[in-house]
């Protein structure tokens, strides 16, 4: 029978600690302590074997020129809009920041990408208002409803109103 | 140059909250590599640099109220934690659901997984996506001191005493704090397969 393993051995913590130092400074792998154990060993070796997958796969790496040029001019715009004085915002001001995300001064594509479907959303309901204002046939006849001729028309400007508003929320949660 | 030249991340933070840019581009420029590493390591990679982005400018809104009770690198690193939470408590469940399909592959032996021959060699070249998404994943579900560590120690790159001044412990707690940390990260991927 196996007798059970001591994992808590303070040379383990010191070999992976040793290995990872000389992987990570890119020095050579020199003769370390190895448990006599069998399993210890395997169990070092698989740790010492998950530290190199990690290294390999995402490693340390200076962020390149470019994206430091491109992260830096965003963030000069930035600071302006940061430390300029609040003032009041105009109604233009006040729709257009229904479509560009906080900090308008950067913008970032995930935020861009957020933008883009608000757009489309408002889109789509202006066009739906339009057919439902001009399209002959769409808010005119609706025999038999309690609200009768022309109810159709007050049912599809507050549908409207439902999506504008859902969209609405929908904008404010995901920000 | 002598080293006093160099003005502290105190001296800058100060400079900064009297209106000084230059000093915010100084610190952004002594920061970036571990804020982006620190990312990369959690965040998938097309979303990297503008979440780092995003750290760099949540630091600008809220450094007025920095008072200098923790050191500076501190409080940055608890922001970019707070970014990489944020990130992920704002993905709808369909980009959640994306990440979960693209790892079902097991990720041990067989899965084309390469060993890196020398520390040299760079990470992100031809790497398949779907292991780092796992790679990032696995560290995701370690607990916060494990994965404090392995970032501490990979990402940022700093060495185990500096890490050990950092959390406040022995250099031999922190060591085996590491291993503890590679043990767990190794259960995640799925290469303690025996």
């Amino acid at each position: 029978m196996n007798e059970p393993l001591s994992f808590d051995d303070p040379r383990l913590d010191e070999q992976l600690a040793s290995f990872t130092d000389q992987l990570l400074n890119g020095t050579t792998q020199g003769e370390g302590w190895e448990p006599e154990d069998a399993r210890l060993r395997l169990y070092l070796q698989k740790l010492q074997q998950t530290v190199v997958q990690v290294h390999s796969m995402i490693g340390t790496m200076e962020p390149d020129r470019e994206l430091n040029s491109r992260i830096k001019k965003q963030l000069v715009s930035a600071w302006y809009e940061v430390k300029s004085p609040p003032q009041a915002r105009s109604v233009w001001q006040r729709l257009r920041g229904i479509f560009l995300p906080e900090g308008q001064g950067w913008k970032s594509s995930r935020g861009a990408r957020q933008a883009q479907v608000l757009r489309l959303a408002v889109a789509a309901v202006a066009i739906l208002l339009l057919l439902a204002i001009f399209v002959p046939g769409i808010g005119s006849a609706l025999e038999g409803t309690a609200l009768g001729r022309g109810g159709i028309l007050p049912i599809g400007l507050l549908v409207i109103l439902v999506i504008g508003v859902g969209l609405w929320l929908w904008r404010g949660k995901s920000r | 140059m002598a080293s006093h030249n160099i003005p502290t991340d105190e001296d800058l933070v100060r400079s900064i909250q009297q209106g000084a840019l230059d000093a915010f581009v100084t610190l952004y420029e002594r920061y970036l590599p571990s804020v982006y590493n620190r990312v990369r390591y959690t965040i998938p990679e097309m979303d990297t640099e503008d979440v780092t982005q995003e750290v760099f400018i949540a630091a600008m809104r809220s450094i007025k109220g920095f008072r200098g009770d923790a050191q500076f690198s501190t409080w940055l690193r608890t922001l970019t934690n707070r970014q990489i939470a944020d990130y992920y408590r704002k993905r709808n469940p369909a980009e959640q659901e994306l990440d979960h399909e693209t790892i079902t592959q097991p990720f041990g032996a067989g899965s084309g997984l390469r060993k890196a021959s020398s520390s040299n060699e760079m990470a992100n070249t031809d790497r398949p996506m779907e292991e780092t998404i796992m790679l990032q994943q696995a560290i995701r579900k370690l607990s916060n001191n494990h994965r404090e560590v392995v970032l501490l120690r990979f990402a940022e790159g700093l060495q185990f005493n500096e890490i050990a001044a950092l959390q406040g412990q022995s250099l031999e707690a922190t060591k085996s704090l590491f291993r503890r940390a590679i043990a767990a990260l190794q259960k995640h991927m799925g290469f303690d397969d025996e």
